[in-house]
């Protein structure tokens, strides 16, 4: 017994997380599978039927559906831009020194440990057009009050982008800040001997040697961002008129709201496949991009 | 440094899985479920339910409120302990979803809405009979308002089982501003050209106050939208044929009429509007009208609000007001304690506990609650007046589309209420949403009959 633990040291110490994963993910993943073949309403007094394709030819034959994919993509490449743009940027400011950075650093992390369904319902609050604090201040700047999230245009989307921006970014900072952080200062004095300008130091130096960590960042915002359920649930639940329901959205109102599962099984399963390809592919990217030093 | 990560990270573990574990309940002492029973003693000839535990599941709501610090004394009456939560309603519903599809046996009593979701509950078999209550003649079956307690019937069933019991019944009122209509002398508006007339008279941006403020949010709205539908003379469904009619001509002046109401007299940000960010802007002085249900007049001016002194309440212009049941109780099929589940809807739902919760101002279901003077000294003299007067002239017991598939329809019909309120092709946009309207019609009657 003794031996034979021994030499299986490693499967047995690895068991529980395989068995772990298969529970809490594997199964979960192909009921869902299976169950994006049926037609069931959640009953327990009629069993789920067997419905071959028509949920997925019902789910592409829906304009929400393309709507919703179509909200999905705009939103996560804005989203990320920005994050990726300002958090690199204040990763670069954060990485230098300066008094009070430490205070300055946890400051800025606040918006990323805050719970987002209450900071979803505080910033409806601040963007109610009427009685919002977003529109007295811009009233009091003399300037045309918004409508914020209350418009089917896109001005909602948009301004549901800059609530993802303002909690993510700093997040994105850290992982870059991190990244920087192990830049040997050897490149950079070789730089300062050959009279490098800061702008040269930065774009041949910082940012290429920061890559693997900016492209972390950006694969774990580009997974979470098509993600986003929780500010959009919490502050306009898709609308006005669909104009901000994502997929995640979608498909939920689809299985709590309308009670089809298996419509609701087979977004989540087309949403799966694409979160898989974006990942694998970014990896595939990764591994390119990446630079030895 | 390692180590101190470590202790922090194990931390952070062990206090997260103790928070999943954490039970919600406010008082038990067994597992909810377990329908464990005390040994046979004296005490147990008076109280044959002492030492079982159910779980009830209650929604984010006034009546809750008011039943809550009564529990206990349940408890002491029965022996029952209840294992007790509190959810917002789309939480609710998602909970419930979730408990009952797999079974509903770790769920007892619950409250939930008959317009909403009770008919989709009753077809997936998540609800008990409860014909057991109500021929216990204590609880007294025939004092509900009929049309209330049918709502806890399966639609288009004639047996006569009936799912759950009433609780909380709501009509649509027009809440005013006394001091506003006086200043400038319009007169209370009893028919719909009056109310937009007054709605514009009063209209004063400028000044923080606009005429009319309503729900504009797609879903919330198509509620409230009803009462201007059934003015016009339109309705969701005609039942005769199980037919969408929500792009006749009466339906479009009426989708038209609410748009323009909302639209030119309304405030900023109406559409992602429901009645909590309506009430917000009322309550505070910010509006001279409002339309909502008169269950939630608290919350638009109570006691506690900016708009007290002079709150004023009439019955819907055009007498076009519905009388729901908003809420009410039920149990689950799979409950394994129904006996203790049934004295718990009795004691919740009888007469002596309706007519101490309708004291504290939240409109029942119950005829003999409304004949006490007792119970309604608490309202408003004009609050009453309309309720009174909604209960006596309303017509229809329904508020939002008649199916099973609510939600979704309420969704559909939801976009033609945003067209009108951003004054978009109306005709279009009802004919568009006719026909969706249409295929969700068609599909319920199809579930239903297979």
């Amino acid at each position: 017994m003794g031996k034979w633990f021994e030499k299986h040291l490693r499967s047995v110490f690895l068991l529980p997380c395989i068995i772990f994963i298969i529970i809490m993910i594997i199964a979960p993943l192909l009921y869902n599978f299976i169950m994006s073949f049926t037609d069931w309403s959640m009953s327990i007094v009629k069993a789920p039927q067997f419905v071959g394709l028509k949920n997925y030819i019902e789910v592409f034959g829906e304009k929400r559906f393309t709507n919703s994919v179509w909200h999905t993509i705009v939103f996560a490449v804005i989203a990320i831009t920005l994050e990726t743009l300002l958090g690199v940027a204040l990763a670069i400011l954060i990485n230098r020194k300066f008094h009070g950075r430490r205070v300055v650093q946890a400051l800025m992390l606040l918006p990323v440990v805050a719970t987002p369904v209450a900071l979803g319902m505080a910033w409806k609050l601040i963007l109610e057009p009427t009685i919002g604090f977003a529109n007295t201040v811009v009233k009091f700047l003399g300037m045309a009050p918004q409508k914020f999230l209350a418009t089917t245009s896109f001005e909602s989307m948009f301004t549901l982008i800059l609530i993802d921006v303002w909690e993510w970014t700093p997040m994105v900072m850290l992982m870059v800040y991190a990244g920087l952080m192990t830049i040997p200062q050897e490149p950079y004095e070789s730089a300062l001997v050959d009279g490098a300008t800061p702008w040269q130091t930065l774009t041949k130096i910082t940012l290429p040697l920061a890559s693997p960590a900016i492209l972390v960042a950006v694969l774990m915002r580009l997974i979470d961002v098509v993600k986003t359920f929780d500010i959009i649930y919490a502050t306009t639940q898709g609308g006005p008129d669909f104009a901000t329901e994502n997929i995640n959205i979608y498909g939920y109102l689809n299985m709590f709201s309308y009670y089809e599962f298996g419509k609701a099984a087979a977004i989540s399963v087309l949403f799966f496949i694409v979160v898989m390809a974006i990942g694998c592919g970014f990896l595939k990217v990764k591994s390119k991009l990446e630079v030895e030093y | 440094m390692k180590k101190a990560l470590s202790l922090i990270l194990c931390l952070v573990m062990v206090l997260s899985l103790a928070a999943c574990a954490a039970p919600a309940a406010e008082e038990t002492t067994t597992p909810a479920g377990t329908g464990e029973t005390a040994a046979p003693t004296e005490e147990a000839v008076d109280k044959p339910f002492e030492g079982q535990t159910i779980r009830v599941i209650l929604a984010s709501h006034d009546w809750t409120t008011a039943i809550e610090s009564k529990l206990s004394e349940f408890t002491d009456k029965t022996g029952i302990k209840l294992e007790f939560e509190v959810y917002p309603e789309d939480q609710l519903s998602t909970k419930l979803n979730v408990e009952l599809a797999s079974g509903g046996t770790y769920i007892d009593v619950f409250m939930c809405r008959p317009l909403q979701e009770v008919q989709q509950f009753i077809q997936n078999g998540y609800l008990a009979d409860i014909s057991e209550v109500r021929a216990d003649p204590e609880f007294q079956a025939d004092d509900f308002i009929a049309a209330a307690a049918d709502s806890y019937l399966r639609s288009g069933a004639t047996d006569g089982v009936y799912y759950g019991v009433p609780l909380v019944t709501e009509r649509q009122v027009l809440f005013y501003r006394k001091d506003l209509l006086e200043a400038k002398g319009v007169a209370v508006p009893t028919n719909l050209d009056e109310l937009m007339s007054a709605a514009a008279a009063l209209h004063d941006p400028a000044n923080g106050v606009v005429g009319f403020v309503g729900r504009g949010l797609a879903n919330a709205a198509v509620t409230q939208f009803s009462a201007y539908l059934y003015a016009f003379g339109g309705d969701f469904i005609d039942f005769t044929n199980n037919t969408a009619i929500i792009n006749t001509p009466e339906a479009v002046k009426a989708f038209t009429y609410y748009g323009d109401l909302l639209r030119n007299y309304g405030p900023e940000g109406v559409l992602n509007m429901h009645w909590q960010q309506a009430a917000a802007i009322y309550s505070t002085g910010g509006a001279a009208f409002c339309t909502d249900a008169d269950a939630i007049w608290q919350s638009f001016s109570g006691p506690d609000t900016d708009v007290y002194e002079n709150a004023g309440f009439a019955v819907s212009p055009n007498n076009s007001t519905w009388n729901i049941c908003s809420w009410g109780l039920a149990i689950s099929a799979g409950s394994p304690n129904k006996a203790a589940a049934e004295e718990f809807m009795k004691w919740a739902a009888g007469v002596e506990m309706t007519k101490y919760i309708q004291t504290s101002g939240i409109s029942s279901a119950r005829n003999s609650a409304w004949e006490d003077p007792a119970c309604t000294a608490n309202y408003p003299e004009e609050l009453l007046a309309a309720i009174q007067k909604g209960n006596e002239i309303a017509t229809k017991s329904y508020d939002r589309p008649l199916t099973t598939s609510v939600s979704k329809a309420r969704d559909v019909i939801g976009t033609v209420i945003t067209t009108a309120i951003e004054g978009g092709d109306v005709q279009a946009a009802a004919d568009k949403a006719n026909v969706e309207f249409q295929a969700i019609l068609d599909a319920d009657k199809a579930a239903a009959q297979g």
